[in-house]
Parts: C-alpha cells; sequence; structure tokens
C-alpha cells in the first residue's frame, strides 16, 4: 500500500513580486493520510492549487501514476481523480443534498430531464458506502456545517477522487464531529485514496495523519513520517523557532466586577446565563457547535435583543441597543468569523484599523492623515502585522494577519471589555501565540477578557474561569485550578452526548 | 485560506498593463477626446467646452449624489423623476403663472421647496432601506413611480413655466466666463470629497459598502449611516433640480426620465465599484465627463439620437467589465 500515486517536482511559483513557492516537492502515496502543514502564507493552499490545477506552476512537474501531467482547470483535475475541499464550500444551498452532489453532471432520462430516481439511488448508495447516514433529498440550508463537509466529500468520491485535499476540515466542527470526520478519513484511506490534510492543529495532525509535510515561506522543509517526529520538532519547523508555550496566560491581579450578566436569554438559543467578569481576568466560554456561545456574546454587544434578563457594567444596569452603544460604552468583539463580519476585505487595512474609533482620527472636524498614521502604525507594530502598505486592501493578507487587523480595530477602539470569538480560528501557530500573548497582556493592564473557544487547550490555557454552556444552558463556571479537558468535555456534553452534527 | 502572497505585492517596476487597468478610464477620456477634436474641430473650441461643462453640471450633481450610494453598496433608480418633480415644485412655488397654479414666491423660498422636495423623496427611500431592510434597488424603483406620478399630480400632467428671473438666473448666467452650473457643480465636489474623504460619515459609507454585517459588528450605526447617506443624495438632487429647472426656464413632469441612468452609468465608468466599498468622488467626475463629451461629441457630429443610445450602453457594458476586471468579480 505505499505506492506513490502524485509526486510533485521542484513546484516554483510567483505572484508578481512574491516568491509563494520556491522548487517544493511534495510525494503522495495511496492509502495514506498526508498532513500538508505551515504557518499562514507557507504555500500550502498555493501547492494544492497547483495540484488541483486552479493555478499553472512557473515551473517543475507534476507526476500523477509517473505520467506527467498538466492540469488546465479543476475540472482536468476532477477527471484525473483529484479532488479539494475547501474551506467555504461552494454548495446551493437552496438545492438537495442529491442535487449538490450531482450539480452540472445530473442523471437525464430518455426526454432529457432530470432523472431524480436515479439521482436519489446513486446518491443514497455513495452515503451508505461511506457509512454517512442522511437523507440525499434534504436541503443543503437544513444541514449543519459538519454536514455540509460530509456533502463535499461525498461528492469528491462520486468523482472517483483517488486523492482527496482537506483545507482546515475541522475549523468549524465540533469534538463529535471531528471525531466523525475521522473515522471517515480512515475508511478512505483504508479504501487506498489518499487523503492531503491540512491542518493546524496538531492533535489531530497525530491522531489521524501517517505522513507530515512541513513548508515554510514557500520552502519545502520537511517530510517523514508522523510517528517519527515529536510535536515540538514539528512546531520548531513550521515557525523556525520553538514555541514553548503557546497559552502564556500570565497571572495578574483581579480586580473589580467591571461586567455582569444577569438571567440573559434569547428564546431559543440560551437562557438564564449569569456570571461576573472582573479586571484583569480572562474568562473562557466554552461548549460545542449550537450551545449559544456565539449568540450570548452577540446580545451582550447589542446585535441581539435579550427576552429576559440584564446587564450590569460598571455597576450601572446598561442596554445596548446596537453594538455603536457597546462600543461607546467600552465593550468591543472581534467576531468569530472575519470575512463574514470581522474585516471588511475590499477596505484599505488602515480603514479596518481605525473605523470603530475614528474619533481618535480627528482633529476639529476632520479625518486627520496623521492622527490616522498614528494609530494605525501603533497596532500594526504591537501586532506585527505584515503588510506592504496601508493603503493595501484586507483581502491581500494571510488569515492571520487579518485576524491581527480585526483585533487592531477593536483595541484601538480602547475597550475595556474585549470579547473575542473564537479568537484563533485558522491561523497559523505564530499568530496564534501571539495572540494569547496579547490577551494575556490585555488582562494584566485591567482590561476583562470574554473569549469563546471551541479548543479545549486554548480554552484551559488561557482561561482564569470557564462558564461551559450546553444547549443553551449554563452548565457549570470552572475555575482554572479545577478545570480539565474531561470536566469540561462533561459539561458541555452533560448527560446525554450529542449526536453528531444535531 | 493560507495563501496569503497572491495579491498586494508591490511593484517595482513600471507595469504597463497596471498602469492602464488602474487609469483606463483617464486614458479614454483622452483618446476619445483627442479623436473628437479631430474629426470635429469645433468640439476643442472654448465656447463648446464651456457648454459641455455647463451640460455636464446638473447631472454631475447629480452623480455625486447617487455615487455616495453606490459606495454604500445602495441605488437610487428614482433619481430622474425626483428631479422632475423637484422642478415642479419649485416652479410652483416661485411661479408667476396663475395658469401654472404657480405661487409667486420668491427663488429662495423657490430653491428651499425644490432641495426640501428632494430631501423628503430621498429619505422616504432610505428609511424603508434601512429600517426595513428592503432592497435599494426595490425600494428606488417604487419611488421612481412615485416620483414620477407626483411630479405629474402636482403638475396636473403640463409643464410649468413663467419662473421670474432671479430663478433662471443660476442656471443660465455666468460668472466671468464660467456657468454658474458649473462653479455650483465645482463647490458641491469639494464639499462631497470633504464628507466623502476627512468625515467619519465618508469612512462609514465605505465600511458600509464593503461589508454591511462587518460595520455592524464594528459599532457602526448602520441604519443611520444609510439613512443620512439618502439625505446627502436628496440635497444633491435638490440642488440639480433646481439648477436644471433654471437652465430651461421651466419644468415639466416628464423632465430628467432616464437620468438615472446616466448618473449611475456615470459613476460606474468612472470607476466606482457597482458592488460596494469601492470609489472616489473623482471617479463621478471622471464618468460624468465622460459621458457629457461623447454625448456632446456625437451631437456635433451629427449622430442620431437612437444610435447615441447604443453607443452609451455600450460605454456602460465595458466599463462594468473593466471594473469586474478590477475589483476581480463584481
Amino acid at each position: 500500500m505505499s505506492e506513490i500515486i502524485v509526486d510533485m517536482r521542484n513546484i516554483d511559483k510567483h505572484f508578481g513580486g512574491v516568491h509563494a513557492l520556491n522548487s517544493v516537492s511534495l510525494s503522495l502515496k495511496r492509502g495514506e493520510v498526508h498532513a500538508l502543514v505551515g504557518e499562514n502564507g507557507a504555500g500550502k493552499s498555493t501547492l494544492m492549487k497547483i495540484l488541483i490545477g486552479l493555478y499553472t506552476p512557473d515551473s517543475g512537474e507534476i507526476l500523477l501514476d509517473g505520467k506527467a501531467v498538466r492540469f488546465r482547470s479543476v475540472k482536468d483535475a476532477q477527471n484525473a481523480g483529484i479532488s479539494m475541499i475547501f474551506q467555504e464550500f461552494n454548495q446551493v444551498r437552496v438545492l438537495s443534498v442529491m442535487e449538490n452532489i450531482y450539480l452540472g453532471r445530473e442523471p437525464k432520462t430518455a426526454l432529457g430531464s432530470v432523472d431524480y430516481k436515479r439521482m436519489e439511488r446513486d446518491s443514497s448508495e455513495l452515503l451508505k458506502k461511506l457509512g454517512v447516514d442522511l437523507d440525499p433529498r434534504v436541503k443543503i440550508r437544513d444541514l449543519t456545517v459538519a454536514k455540509h463537509q460530509l456533502v463535499e466529500i461525498v461528492k469528491a468520491i462520486s468523482f472517483n477522487a483517488q486523492i482527496i485535499i482537506m483545507d482546515e476540515p475541522t475549523s468549524a466542527l465540533s469534538r463529535n464531529e471531528i471525531e466523525y470526520l475521522f473515522s471517515m478519513v480512515r475508511t478512505l484511506r483504508d479504501q487506498g485514496k489518499c487523503i492531503v490534510f491540512i491542518s493546524h492543529k496538531m492533535e489531530e495532525i497525530y491522531s489521524v495523519c501517517e505522513s507530515v509535510t512541513v513548508l515554510r515561506d514557500g520552502h519545502f522543509i520537511h517530510s517523514g513520517l508522523v510517528k517519527d517526529i515529536s510535536e515540538k520538532e514539528l512546531i520548531r519547523m513550521m515557525v523556525d523557532r520553538e514555541v514553548n508555550e503557546l497559552f502564556p496566560k500570565q497571572e495578574c491581579a483581579i480586580g473589580d466586577v467591571l461586567l455582569q450578566v444577569k438571567g440573559l436569554t434569547v428564546k431559543g438559543e440560551f437562557r438564564n446565563v449569569t456570571f461576573d467578569l472582573r479586571r484583569g481576568e480572562i474568562l473562557g466560554i466554552a461548549g460545542l457547535m449550537g450551545a449559544g456561545r456565539t449568540e450570548l456574546v452577540e446580545t451582550i454587544m447589542g446585535a441581539r435583543r435579550s427576552d429576559a434578563g440584564h446587564i450590569v457594567y460598571k455597576g450601572k444596569r446598561i442596554v445596548n441597543r446596537i453594538t455603536e452603544d457597546a462600543f461607546k460604552r467600552g465593550i468591543a468583539m472581534v467576531p468569530e468569523d472575519r470575512k463574514k463580519n470581522g474585516v471588511f476585505l475590499r477596505l484599505p487595512i488602515k480603514d479596518n484599523v481605525i473605523v470603530s474609533a475614528l474619533k481618535k482620527c480627528m482633529r476639529g472636524s476632520f479625518i486627520r492623515r496623521k492622527l490616522e498614521r498614528k494609530c494605525f502604525d501603533t497596532y500594526a507594530e504591537k501586532l506585527e502585522i505584515r503588510y506592504s502598505s496601508w493603503r493595501q486592501s484586507c483581502k491581500n493578507l494571510s488569515g492571520g494577519n487579518q485576524q491581527k487587523v480585526a483585533v487592531s480595530r477593536v483595541l484601538n477602539a480602547d475597550p475595556e471589555v474585549i470579547i473575542l470569538d473564537e479568537p484563533t480560528r485558522g491561523i497559523d501557530v505564530r499568530t496564534k501565540a501571539e495572540i494569547h500573548r496579547l490577551m494575556s497582556a490585555l488582562a494584566g493592564t485591567g482590561k476583562a477578557v470574554l473569549m469563546v473557544s471551541s479548543e479545549l487547550p486554548e480554552i484551559l490555557g488561557m482561561s482564569d474561569r470557564i462558564l461551559v454552556l450546553h444547549e443553551g444552558e449554563q452548565t457549570g463556571i470552572v475555575d482554572r485550578k479545577d478545570a480539565t479537558a474531561d470536566r469540561i468535555m462533561e459539561l458541555a456534553v452533560k448527560t446525554s452526548p450529542m449526536e453528531m452534527g444535531a | 485560506m493560507a495563501s496569503d502572497k497572491v495579491m498586494g505585492a508591490k511593484k517595482s517596476h513600471f507595469d504597463a498593463r497596471q498602469f492602464v487597468r488602474d487609469h483606463g478610464i483617464i486614458i479614454g477620456f483622452v483618446i476619445i477626446a483627442v479623436l473628437l477634436s479631430i474629426a470635429e474641430p469645433n468640439f476643442s473650441r472654448p465656447a463648446n467646452l464651456i457648454n459641455v461643462l455647463r451640460q455636464v453640471s446638473c447631472i454631475g450633481i447629480a452623480t455625486l449624489g447617487v455615487g455616495f450610494l453606490i459606495i454604500m453598496n445602495g441605488i437610487d433608480l428614482g433619481l430622474g423623476s425626483t428631479l422632475a418633480l423637484v422642478g415642479i415644485m419649485a416652479g410652483r412655488v416661485v411661479s408667476t403663472g396663475v395658469e401654472y397654479g404657480g405661487l409667486g414666491l420668491s427663488t429662495p423660498l423657490g430653491f428651499l421647496a425644490g432641495i426640501a422636495t428632494a430631501v423628503v423623496v430621498s429619505l422616504f427611500a432610505g428609511i424603508i432601506v434601512a429600517k426595513a431592510r428592503i432592497p435599494a434597488f426595490i425600494v428606488t424603483m417604487g419611488t421612481m413611480s412615485i416620483g414620477r406620478g407626483l411630479a405629474l399630480i402636482f403638475a396636473h400632467g403640463m409643464p410649468v413655466a413663467k419662473f421670474p428671473n432671479s430663478f433662471n438666473y443660476l442656471g443660465t448666467e455666468s460668472l466671468g466666463p464660467i456657468p454658474w452650473p458649473v462653479i455650483i457643480y465645482v463647490i458641491t465636489i469639494l464639499i462631497a470629497w470633504f464628507i466623502l474623504n476627512k468625515r467619519p460619515l465618508g469612512r462609514y459609507i465605505f465600511a458600509v459598502g464593503s461589508n454591511e454585517e462587518a460595520a455592524r459588528a464594528a459599532g457602526i450605526n448602520v441604519d443611520w449611516v444609510k439613512i443620512k447617506t439618502y439625505i446627502l443624495e436628496g440635497i444633491a438632487l435638490g440642488i440639480a433640480g433646481v439648477l436644471f429647472a433654471g437652465r430651461v426656464k421651466s419644468a415639466a413632469p416628464q423632465f430628467a426620465s432616464g437620468y438615472e441612468l446616466d448618473a449611475i452609468a456615470g459613476c460606474i465608468i468612472g470607476g466606482v465599484s457597482f458592488s460596494g466599498g469601492i470609489g472616489n468622488v473623482s471617479d463621478m467626475i471622471i464618468g460624468a465627463l465622460l459621458l457629457g463629451v461623447i454625448n456632446n461629441g456625437m451631437d456635433l457630429l451629427g449622430v442620431e439620437a437612437f444610435y447615441k443610445q447604443v453607443v452609451k450602453g455600450a460605454i456602460i457594458v465595458i466599463a462594468v467589465l473593466i471594473d469586474r476586471n478590477r475589483t476581480g468579480r463584481a
């Protein structure tokens, strides 16, 4: 089972003046799960997009089953048995699972109309083969993110894909869902397929992958078996330095109560949530997907209306009608989904950074360039944002840098309560460590931090206390000293373990 | 996604394609102007150029108004009918003709009535767009019909005329060689530039246009930004409407039909992105000027009105193609 299926040799790729890939090689074998790791911007996605024919390499060659190939389009690659599952799925939400699987190549009846019967039969068969319990007639919009992913995988299989590339497939999944995905990945592997697994999460790489290839700044660094390399070594290869402490929450004095949430309820989302947040404290909010964590913090921000309960801030009862109210009071949030509502992709990065606190850049009635420069430079330096011009639009930054821009914007508003919803989702190890350090530093200066996170190590490492939600219900608040992964998970799943993707 | 090094790379050497892509509209403008002055010597005569500017001024001011909306990812399809309604309302306030139902009031009151009319119409659209969250395209399709209908009602289906000279003054007279509409256009340009680039509202307009959800999450009062922008557009339309009525010394409910297309096209041709978040005042000026020059050139060359429509339409389509190329899929 160790036959080489794909050999990418000395792939070179430039984008304008940027050398994105510098003579990178990659060998993939049948029946293996191959981790592709590296920081954001290391060239992982670029390499994979070359493999699937989205980009053409400047030089180098690709051998498929020993024969040199050159894909001119994704369709070419698909026909050759290579499929990629992107982080953002290209699915038609109003169509059913089976219609999405067969989109653009629907089976036809003799009359030329779509043969739904056959489509359903074929889809069911595919789903059954993979052990997926899913009705092919259900509409995509009625499914959870985890199931969207499954549909994508099924679609890839339906193309008879031999090589399936998964780009951070677990970033939106809960723990149970991840386990399910992994079992499916193993099934595919046992069927002799090759899975390329792009991920930032060490535990995943160690639990599901056999081989690993490390890229850094467009260079090939290492390739080998996962069992031959320690986690520490792997991280060092990715960032070129030891990252000793990933979660460096430092001890700092916990001060007065800044924010009190009492009995807060939004019907259908969460009920009766009560907690205090003190200066110098990081309060983690843990729970599975759909537990109501994001809804809770959005309600505190005023983006959602509460049905019951109230919020006390600095001793006074407040009502945030819209997020503007929260920002004015000194409560600010970095949203969960960067692209959706965290950054302004089309705007220059400097406008992204200053837009939540334009007053700071004004003298008289006008916005002054010098003050804009000052605000921008402060955070660009503090958060080490990598950029070429402050007028560069945000979409040209890497995910990690975009996240830094979103955090800068919030910090520039000088908040006292900082809410971070999944602050390190989908960003590389180095940026992750930087953001953790920053959170710790913020707490150290007497700010209060509320952090929603799906990553247990992050929750455990960063939080002074952890509030756990289970399907909208507050199942407990755990102190740092009592917090273990088991304890948190126990509260998060409560008594009845959650069904996959329910 | 991890591949960030795709774009935004700094070019050290001169890139001709990039230059053309960034400045295509100005290059196009120069080429067309040069071709026109070769084909028709009258084109480049100062008197004609001033005439072009005069013609461009009214629609240019309206273009600024709708340009703000487009950057904000909004639109106003009712622009033309608002202009007509402004003319009727202002006209009836100042007209001395009893047969038109003229009130014979002072010119400043007429201006005020005209501008107030446009503000009310735009505010109405703005509130519905902002508060009911109905797409601007649909709301303003409604105000387009409402405005035209109101213009017909208030004018009893007839044109309004007999304006006092003071009302027509700004539309027809000049300060030295420069027509008053041009001066007013320049003043509105300066104000628009300041608002868009130096006032918080300007940044918010870009933010809302770029990503409305992110704007909400960033503590921007999005509804209020939308309403304010529609009010600004109303003011611009009010000014354009009274200047227009003064220039032609009359008003009719059918006036300015199709002007919304010219104004929107001006923005798009100039480089304001139809998907929002991108554009500036200079784009709105150059687009309006280009359309004005082409109109004038075709008049001078004796091109039939039917063909003019086709040419204008073609230019709009080309401009949108270029825009899509620039912003990477609109």
